[in-house]
């Protein structure tokens, strides 16, 4: 929202000289705030809502965060691999984005709860820093290039139908 | 006929001579020779060359998935008979780690949710941006206006 209305006051100062390619990162703060916002809020009224107690002590707090902390990594887990089988059934070839999700985020759940969790009972394990550090190495490393390239063809696209130039 | 490396570059500012590497010429005039000369073989209906470009047996590109990475330095190609075995053996490991790790008998409800959740979080966030894309195209008036 404040993305939006820094937006709004911000659009009577636009002129013709502030186009499109010379600040072609700007829709990453344009679009990214929204997208991120509608994940919270679906995470915080249709998952987190109906785990936690609206009345906790701070020992089931941290335990019920615990908890939620697990279940979306193995969520994500299970999503990635999923869409994996799926889309590679239909013939997708861009599954492999899929696959390389999945590999990064068993190799995180296998480094947390094998190694830097293993200490602690299964009920209880959360998610160690360092396991969200290894779920994004593969996909920073392979996936993003990937991901480019399918969303390039949009942009191509877009740019015609802007009818801009650079 | 687009170059095939870095094409995140394409159609940006940073679409300039000077990205060009060394050799993309070279590779772009072999493709149009090869284009050519398939063009005027007899396997076309404007064949009229004596010597067509003999028939070479070829793995179809449609059997194989590809992918770079680094900026180019990594190419993958592996063809869909192996990523079945190699997605098959993933979703192995996967459901392996899953049953060892998850308590599934108490914790079933937290983890069925998540796992939904993933799926509503990504169409949340299209929603959302989409819902921004639209704020600024109708009430603002000023679609892509960076």
């Amino acid at each position: 929202m404040s993305t939006l209305f820094f937006l709004f006051v911000a659009s009577d100062r636009v002129d013709e000289e502030f186009r499109r390619f010379r600040h072609e990162a700007l829709p990453l703060l344009v679009y990214g705030p929204p997208a991120l916002l509608g994940v919270v809020l679906y995470q915080y009224f249709f998952v987190s809502n109906r785990l936690r107690s609206p009345l906790t002590t701070v020992t089931q707090d941290i335990a019920e965060s615990s908890l939620l902390e697990h279940s979306s990594l193995v969520g994500l887990n299970i999503y990635y691999t999923t869409f994996m089988l799926l889309g590679h059934a239909l013939g997708v070839g861009s599954s492999y984005l899929f696959a390389i999700g999945s590999i990064g985020s068993l190799a995180a759940l296998c480094v947390n709860d094998y190694l830097l969790q293993r200490h602690q009972p299964i009920h209880e394990k959360g998610l160690n820093l360092v396991s969200y550090l290894v779920g994004q190495v593969l996909p920073i490393m392979l996936g993003v290039e990937g991901i480019i390239g399918f969303l390039v063809s949009y942009l191509s696209v877009d740019s015609k139908k802007s009818g801009s130039h650079y | 006929m687009a170059l095939i490396q870095n094409s995140y570059n394409y159609h940006t500012r940073l679409d300039t001579f000077s990205a060009i590497q060394p050799g993309s010429v070279q590779h772009m005039g072999e493709s149009t020779l090869s284009l050519l000369e398939y063009f005027t073989s007899n396997l076309t209906t404007l064949g009229n060359s004596p010597s067509p470009t003999p028939i070479l047996p070829k793995t179809p590109v449609s059997a194989l998935i590809f992918f770079s990475a680094l900026g180019g330095k990594l190419f993958i190609v592996y063809t869909r008979r192996q990523a079945t075995i190699i997605y098959t053996l993933l979703a192995g490991a996967v459901s392996l780690v899953l049953w060892d790790r998850v308590d599934w008998r108490n914790r079933k409800k937290a983890y069925l949710l998540s796992a939904v959740g993933v799926a509503g979080s990504v169409l949340s966030g299209v929603i959302g941006a989409n819902l921004g894309a639209a704020f600024t195209s109708l009430v603002m008036g000023r679609a892509m206006s960076w």
